[in-house]
């Protein structure tokens, strides 16, 4: 049986040598699948949860008034551009601003000046989303096309087509730039690890400008910058002369200060309302004696009572933004507070990752509609369209905590040999390849905690967004690897 | 025979007396002395907020001050003005407030239907129309640049009033008109004369203010001229002191001082308290309404403060999370031992169709406090329509009356009169030293303060399916008679809770040790590492038959197995 499929499959490959190599296939297949979801009607996207007015005004668009703007159950097709004064004091500092600038200027360009149809956005991500496909491709593919390339590249075509990653590309949400920037990171990270380009520098470049995008996507990404790092301690492994260990040196320390960029300058409207958040839908909520926890940590126990209050309630007992619940309550605690607390509370923790855990597969966030207005589905209809993977990852994969921590455990265990078996053999390419995964790993595991004390059980689907990507990361890496036999 | 029907008729309305009940929102209460509001509002048409010079606090001090008199008023601006709209049957009076004179918005309609109009007329600020002119009679002159000082009838009272840049004032008013203040500048001329113009003016059926402030003296006559006007005036009322501020998350050990200061200085009060609707099984709450049954008892009552609002609530089930929201909070308090007396809100809840029949329509005792500086405010369903209630306080800070200066020394304030229910409201100290400073304000403001456990008004508050009731220093609850119990003892005990207590000492030390632990386990697996690492790489550069003697080669050895696949 299985010489039958092989057989079978060489054909297939033998065929496609003639046409296109592993990547054009992926690229030409994506484009194909993505171009269906998201430019042909019913057109599909990610509907607004009530946070898309930061990006859009940062950016200078605005909500129509009076077009039918339904967030939550449909999406909106069409935005006003501010013609003349942008009224709202916070431009928004972060990688989106450099995407939504581009779609707004290809709609200047071949539309109109005055309404900006979401789809431009959607084209913008999607061209660039298409050439991070090919490049990751590349670097998990060889040059000699075999049959084994293919499989690879319709594996990937599989994974990253999914619809629950491509239906963020028409929203206004960072979830598509933290995607694009990340696989741009890693195709060329692998493509200077194997040395498929006979120039560095170029793939050099897109690496540190991807991970430069990262990072300044969100305040958050602040501590990833740990697992960017790493990779650029892999990159050691290439250099042969000082000068180019300098070079490594100094782009580690470009790194550390893309991370106090994002810390201090992208932008800090949000940090109000994590911080709040991560105190009364996090520790306050799980916690059996809410009183004592905050009196013990030197804030007053009537606080207590603001327990599962999200910050923008309606009506509050007093005005969050109000200068008392600003000295006595939000300036009391950072996060270095809300972690220590959390360490010696490990039970509340857990409980609160084990919540977390049991969302981390759903990137299709519930309660958000998928179609536009009109379009004969009704209010808050989600696709299903592409979605066989994420479905099945969805429904199968536990949904514990404890879980996680098998995989990584597993993944340190196997990659480590290979570094260490790698070192051995004086090559660089499974070092970098095991910085790669240890970066995945760090990415993955430091959501998982960032949001819980960054914001609680509050809007989790949402910010677990980058776990399910890095787990697919991984496990095309160690797939790939096993068909390589490189594993070993 | 006469002297029987005497006590027969005595006898009778004392059994009358008891049938009070109550009615909440609109209801009239017998014992209060204020009349039925008539059927038609008042119009109030201004011309512009002037939000330059914070003109809009006095428009929604003009609101406040004719619902507390009983009066439903309408607010409309010049611009919105619509020709027609002032006809004798839609309104019983109209007042024409002008803010802003150099930007003459008055339209020429309004003007036109102003002299057809039957009803009352009261023009506040400057830009007198000629109708009005002509009702006023008198002399009016048109004077610049006046400081004035304004006395009271009594000349015992006197406040130095804002510059104003240009005015008519009735220098000379008509025979048969009634005046209100007097008014006296610091010019050599009027100096030396003595001479004073009237502030406020009464004839027949126009009144006029050239001048109009929310708080200060030119506030209280102002009040009692239109208080006069409009045939409310039958009795001057003391004012309510109410603290203000108090939230579930203040602190509750002073609050508690406040009250105990208050009670053993003899001063009857109040507090306007906002409280939560959720998580009312917490201890937090319960030492909440431990602070307020404290203040019950220490001859406090409490004003239940409407929730602050992030953002105006649009959806349709509107109305219904609002009158949960409420209705939740006061059934917990109600739970808890602790009985409001009424409902206090910003002003704007007046003015808005959903807060009104959500929240204000709960109780027939209102408190209404000026607006908040907040722009643009919170509307959910804005229709500008002042209702009123079986009685509305006027809120006024402390601090605005100390701009009163008596006579010679400035003491005793207790002749001031307040031509309407009005609150005198301080807020709640949150330091020892701002408390130190509010007894000194207790002391300075020296007022004869109101007590709510005299007069006849029955207030009534609807918290969930029962109702809670305050008359004669009583609470009732659905007509039973409640006692809040005495918790001295436990809020001096439990103050222990509210103090942060630094076990973070304590929690240091485990996570030093947790570190500590860590620090060595990673530095003995680094060790060792290092070692196998360098064994290797020295390895490299050896040759040698007998490779297995070394650990890379006994590694090999191990996985021979492993190797041959790999080939």
């Amino acid at each position: 049986m299985k010489e039958k499929i092989t057989a079978w499959w060489n054909k297939f490959a033998m065929y496609m040598r003639k046409y296109s190599t592993p990547a054009q296939l992926t690229v030409f297949l994506s484009a194909i699948t993505i171009t269906f979801l998201l430019f042909v009607p019913p057109i599909n996207g990610d509907a607004d949860n009530g946070t898309f007015f930061i990006t859009l005004h940062g950016n200078g668009l605005y909500q129509l008034p009076n077009y039918p703007y339904t967030a939550y159950s449909h999406i909106a097709l069409k935005y006003g551009i501010m013609q003349y004064f942008n009224s709202y004091p916070h431009p928004i500092v972060s990688t989106t601003t450099f995407f939504v600038q581009i779609a707004i200027a290809l709609n200047k360009l071949f539309y109109s000046t005055k309404i900006f149809d979401i789809r431009f956005l959607g084209l913008t991500y999607f061209m660039f989303y298409l050439g991070a496909l090919y490049l990751l491709t590349n670097a998990f593919t060889s040059k000699q096309k075999t049959s084994r390339d293919y499989a690879i590249a319709l594996v990937i075509w599989f994974i990253f087509s999914d619809s629950s990653l491509t239906l963020f590309f028409n929203s206004f949400y960072l979830e598509p730039v933290h995607l694009i920037t990340m696989l741009y990171a890693v195709g060329a990270y692998g493509l200077i690890a194997r040395r498929y380009y006979r120039r560095l520098w170029p793939m050099l470049i897109v690496y540190f400008v991807a991970v430069f995008g990262f990072i300044a996507t969100k305040q958050q990404n602040t501590f990833f910058v740990a697992g960017w790092l790493l990779t650029a301690f892999g990159m050691f492994a290439l250099t042969k002369t000082r000068v180019q260990k300098l070079a490594v040196a100094v782009t580690m320390v470009l790194i550390v200060g893309a991370g106090l960029f994002s810390n201090y300058c992208v932008s800090t409207k949000y940090n109000d309302e994590n911080k709040y958040q991560s105190m009364t839908c996090g520790i306050l909520a799980e916690s059996n004696n809410p009183e004592k926890a905050l009196a013990d940590g030197g804030i007053s126990p009537q606080f207590a009572l603001l327990r599962d209050d999200p910050y923008f309630k309606t009506y509050t007992a007093l005005d969050v933004h109000s200068k008392y619940m600003k000295d006595n309550f939000l300036n009391k605690y950072n996060y270095l507070w809300i972690t220590s607390y959390y360490v010696s509370h490990w039970n509340q923790f857990n409980q609160l990752l084990n919540a977390a855990a049991a969302n981390a597969q759903n990137m299709q966030m519930y309660g958000l509609g998928n179609y536009p207005p009109h379009s004969g589905h009704p209010a808050k209809a989600q696709t299903h369209y592409f979605m066989l993977f994420t479905l099945a990852m969805r429904a199968f994969f536990p949904r514990k905590f404890m879980f996680y921590v098998l995989i990584v455990f597993v993944f340190i265990c196997f990659y480590i040999y290979v570094a260490f078996k790698g070192m051995r053999k004086k090559e660089g390419e499974p070092l970098m390849r095991c910085m790669m995964v240890m970066n995945l790993i760090v990415i993955m595991i430091g959501t998982f905690f960032g949001t819980i004390i960054g914001g609680g059980d509050a809007d989790l689907a949402q910010q677990l967004f980058m776990v399910p990507i890095c787990l697919y990361l991984l496990i095309l890496i160690f797939t790939v690897d096993i068909l390589h036999k490189k594993l070993w | 025979m006469h002297k029987k029907m005497m006590k027969l008729t005595f006898w009778l309305t004392a059994l009358l007396t008891l049938f009070f009940y109550c009615k909440p929102a609109h209801a009239v209460d017998a014992g209060n002395n204020v009349p039925q509001p008539p059927k038609q509002p008042v119009l109030l048409v201004y011309d512009s907020k002037n939000a330059a010079e914070h003109d809009e606090n006095n428009i929604d001090s003009l609101q406040r001050l004719f619902v507390s008199l009983n009066l439903p008023i309408k607010t409309m601006s010049m611009a919105q003005y619509q020709p027609g709209t002032l006809k004798d049957q839609n309104y019983s009076a109209v007042v024409l407030m002008v803010n802003w004179p150099e930007a003459h918005l008055i339209k020429n309609s309004f003007v036109k239907d102003l002299e057809n109009f039957h009803g009352k007329i009261l023009h506040v600020g400057p830009s007198l129309t000629a109708v009005e002119k002509q009702q006023l009679q008198g002399n009016i002159q048109y004077l610049r640049h006046k400081q004035y000082f304004l006395y009271d009838k009594s000349n015992k009272y006197y406040q130095m009033l804002d510059f104003i840049n240009s005015s008519e004032f009735v220098t000379k008013p008509a025979a048969g008109s009634q005046v209100i203040g007097q008014l006296t500048s610091q010019d050599y001329q009027d100096k030396m004369s003595h001479k004073f113009i009237p502030y406020g003016v009464i004839h027949n059926n126009i009144a006029f203010l050239p001048y109009f402030r929310a708080d200060g003296l030119s506030f209280l006559e102002a009040s009692e001229l239109i208080a006069q006007f409009f045939g409310r005036q039958t009795q001057t009322y003391r004012p309510l002191l109410v603290i203000t501020g108090i939230t579930p998350y203040s602190d509750l050990r002073r609050l508690v001082k406040v009250a105990e200061y208050l009670y053993s200085e003899g001063i009857p009060y109040a507090i306007s308290a906002t409280s939560v609707a959720t998580n009312t099984n917490l201890k937090a709450y319960h030492y909440y309404t431990l602070a307020l049954q404290h203040v019950e008892n220490n001859g406090g009552e409490i004003f239940l403060q409407v929730p602050s609002i992030y953002a105006p609530d649009t959806a349709k089930t509107a109305y219904t999370t609002l009158r949960n929201d409420m209705t939740q909070t006061l059934t917990a308090l109600r739970d808890n031992y602790v009985y409001p007396i009424g409902i206090s809100a910003p002003a704007y809840w007046n003015q808005d169709e959903l807060y009104r029949s959500a929240a204000l329509s709960l109780s027939n005792q209102i408190l209404l406090t000026s607006d908040p500086d907040e722009n643009p405010l919170p509307y959910a369903q804005e229709d500008n329509y002042g209702e009123t209630y079986g009685r509305t306080y006027y809120a006024m800070t402390a601090s605005s009356l100390n701009t009163i200066k008596e006579g010679n020394d400035l003491d005793s304030q207790d002749d001031l009169r307040f031509s309407t229910p009005t609150a005198v409201t301080m807020p709640l100290p949150t330091s020892s030293k701002s408390f130190l400073q509010f007894k000194r304000n207790i002391k300075t403001v020296n007022l004869q303060w109101a007590n709510p456990d005299y007069g006849d008004f029955k207030s009534c508050v609807q918290a969930g399916n029962k109702q809670i009731s305050f008359l004669h220093g009583n609470y009732l609850v659905d007509n039973n008679l409640m006692e809040v119990p005495l918790t001295a003892a436990k809020i001096a005990a439990d103050g222990k809770a509210q103090v942060p207590h630094g076990t973070l000492s304590g929690f240091f030390n485990v996570q030093g040790i947790i570190l500590e632990v860590f620090i060595i386990i990673a530095l003995i697996i680094l060790v060792v590492l290092f070692v196998l690492g360098y064994r290797v790489y020295v390895g490299m550069f050896k040759y040698t038959n007998k490779r297995h003697k070394t650990t890379l080669g006994t590694l090999r050895k191990l996985s021979k197995k492993k190797r041959k696949e790999h080939k």
